[in-house]
């Protein structure tokens, strides 16, 4: 096999390659029709922010912290340190990944990029299942039509 | 206007020389003051006004502990234009300038803040032209358009070296004699927050210039810097988040920026609910994916992608990804509009999909819903 050429190049949406690449791969390696549906859905979740955090550039603080929490694969409870920095961006915070060992101006990067890559998994998993849709449609359509 | 009790005490001794040399004054300050400072002492030289300033004024750096009392009294300097207020009448009272208490200072200062509202000068980006015009000393103008430059150039965090400009700069305010206003931008830059005396100097690594009309101090030189920065991203994060044009304010963006997050992280997981429910499925087409691949622009050989250790079938989805993905910058490449690019990102997406999804069928368990797809008509090709 060729070795894999990167370019760089003027993309409108530089990430999404990447991102589609990791998400399928881990999409395809789920054993979707045979686990039950919350397990399955529990899995695709992680496979996209798994795949979000993969393709994210590396030093990047919040996709460590997505990844350190799904290797766990444990729900132990996250150690309540007393950190008594309230701040106005607590909110923020909780909501990014990793979010609490940061200042303000670093917390405000990674949302920045944080947010970018959760619009193109949206945008991806949208089309996945609008083409998965659309091949339904379309197979009843001939279905229908072979009757 | 006198600026309080006035500490002539300490200055005295370095104003114990009578009859000093404008020269040799000079070959004094040119050691702390730096060149186009001197430069500018000297076109004071010839105002009548404040010859009689001068030798008083110029044996200021005579005295060698000059600085450290400076240091010292940091309201030092934001009193002088409080002295220079009233420099017409109490002509050459060096007192004056050595009334430095800081309460006074700060009384003073407030007052030629409110005369300085009309010449603008606490604005950073002021023009120094307004008092120019008043005086017409374009060396002194000068001085201060070097000195107010907006964050860059060297540290200002020594504390000698801070010292030493404010002692210059009230040295060559009270030369020439300017108006308050001037002395004023300049001693703001002190007086601000120098309410302590003898701040300890941080080794700051980021080298930041203090801009015109503010303070110098270390802690609040590092704080803008920070400030910026994070005025920088907010506004890097409204243009991410849509419909945050209007919203002017940290407090209200940041709410903003908070909704958007949490709407996204719900639609990932309605999304992966959505794609559990529909996902056993597609059915395997290569046929299409290679009718598709010969309409390209750029037909990229199929054995371009692969550098993965992966599954062999799996191997084969990843090279088709690849496919895609180079596929997808190579038709970049080619100009297409951004419009246009993201319709056949979709239309390679949707053809990857089936092709992935079609293989998970070959390799997983061969549930399929969708037989025979081997034509799907719905391959939109747009380019």
């Amino acid at each position: 096999m060729n070795s894999k050429k990167k370019r760089t190049i003027a993309n409108p949406n530089p990430r999404n390659p990447m991102q589609a690449f990791h998400f399928l791969r881990s999409l395809s390696r789920i054993n979707l029709s045979t686990a039950p549906f919350h397990k399955r859905c529990r899995a695709i979740r992680r496979a996209a922010y798994a795949s979000m955090a993969r393709s994210a550039s590396p030093n990047r603080a919040w996709s460590h912290a997505v990844l350190y929490h799904l290797h766990r694969r444990r729900h132990r409870p996250v150690p309540e340190q007393a950190r008594c920095k309230t701040d106005e961006n607590d909110a923020l915070r909780r909501l990014l990944p990793g979010g609490e060992a940061m200042d303000t101006c670093r917390l405000l990067e990674e949302t920045i990029d944080y947010v970018q890559r959760l619009r193109t998994q949206v945008k991806l998993m949208q089309e996945i299942v609008d083409s998965v849709k659309d091949d339904a449609v379309h197979e009843e359509k001939r279905q229908k039509e072979e009757i | 206007m006198n600026c309080g009790t006035p500490s002539p005490d300490q200055l005295r001794p370095a104003l114990g020389l009578s009859s000093f040399n404008w020269n040799q004054s000079m070959d004094s300050l040119s050691p702390i003051f730096p060149l186009p400072a001197s430069g500018e002492i000297s076109s004071f030289m010839g105002n009548p006004l404040n010859s009689m300033h001068v030798n008083r004024l110029m044996q200021f750096p005579a005295d060698p502990g000059f600085a450290e009392r400076a240091a010292r009294y940091s309201c030092f300097s934001s009193a002088n234009y409080g002295a220079f207020s009233g420099v017409s009448e109490a002509a050459g009272k060096p007192s004056r300038v050595s009334s430095g208490h800081c309460l006074k200072a700060k009384e003073s200062r407030m007052q030629l803040e409110m005369g300085d509202g009309e010449f603008g000068s606490g604005k950073e980006d002021s023009s120094v032209t307004d008092p120019a015009s008043v005086l017409g000393e374009s060396s002194a103008k000068k001085r201060k358009a070097a000195a107010k430059r907006k964050l860059k150039v060297t540290v200002e965090n020594d504390l000698i070296a801070k010292k030493s400009r404010s002692a210059e700069s009230t040295e060559i305010e009270k030369d020439s004699g300017m108006p308050k206003e001037e002395q004023n931008v300049d001693e703001k830059k002190q007086g601000k927050d120098d309410g302590t005396k003898a701040s300890e100097p941080f080794k700051d690594y980021i080298h930041v210039r203090a801009r015109r009309g503010q303070a110098t101090d270390s802690h609040s030189l590092a704080e803008r810097v920070r400030r910026e920065k994070i005025s920088q991203r907010m506004k890097l994060l409204q243009d991410l988040v849509p419909g945050c044009n209007k919203i002017t304010g940290k407090a209200l963006m940041l709410d903003e920026i908070i909704n958007y997050v949490q709407a996204l992280q719900r639609q990932v997981e309605f999304l992966s609910m959505k794609l559990a429910t529909v996902n056993p499925g597609l059915e395997f087409n290569l046929e299409n994916l290679f009718a598709k691949e010969s309409n390209e622009e750029s037909p990229i050989p199929f054995t371009l992608a692969n550098g993965i250790d992966t599954h062999c079938s799996i191997g084969q989805l990843d090279s088709i990804l690849h496919q895609a993905a180079l596929m997808q910058s190579s038709l970049d490449m080619f100009g297409s509009s951004a419009s246009q690019v993201e319709n056949l990102w979709d239309d390679e997406l949707n053809t990857v999909l089936q092709s992935s999804f079609g293989q998970n069928q070959e390799i997983g368990a061969p549930s399929q819903s969708f037989h025979g797809q081997l034509s799907i008509p719905h391959m939109k090709i747009e380019l």
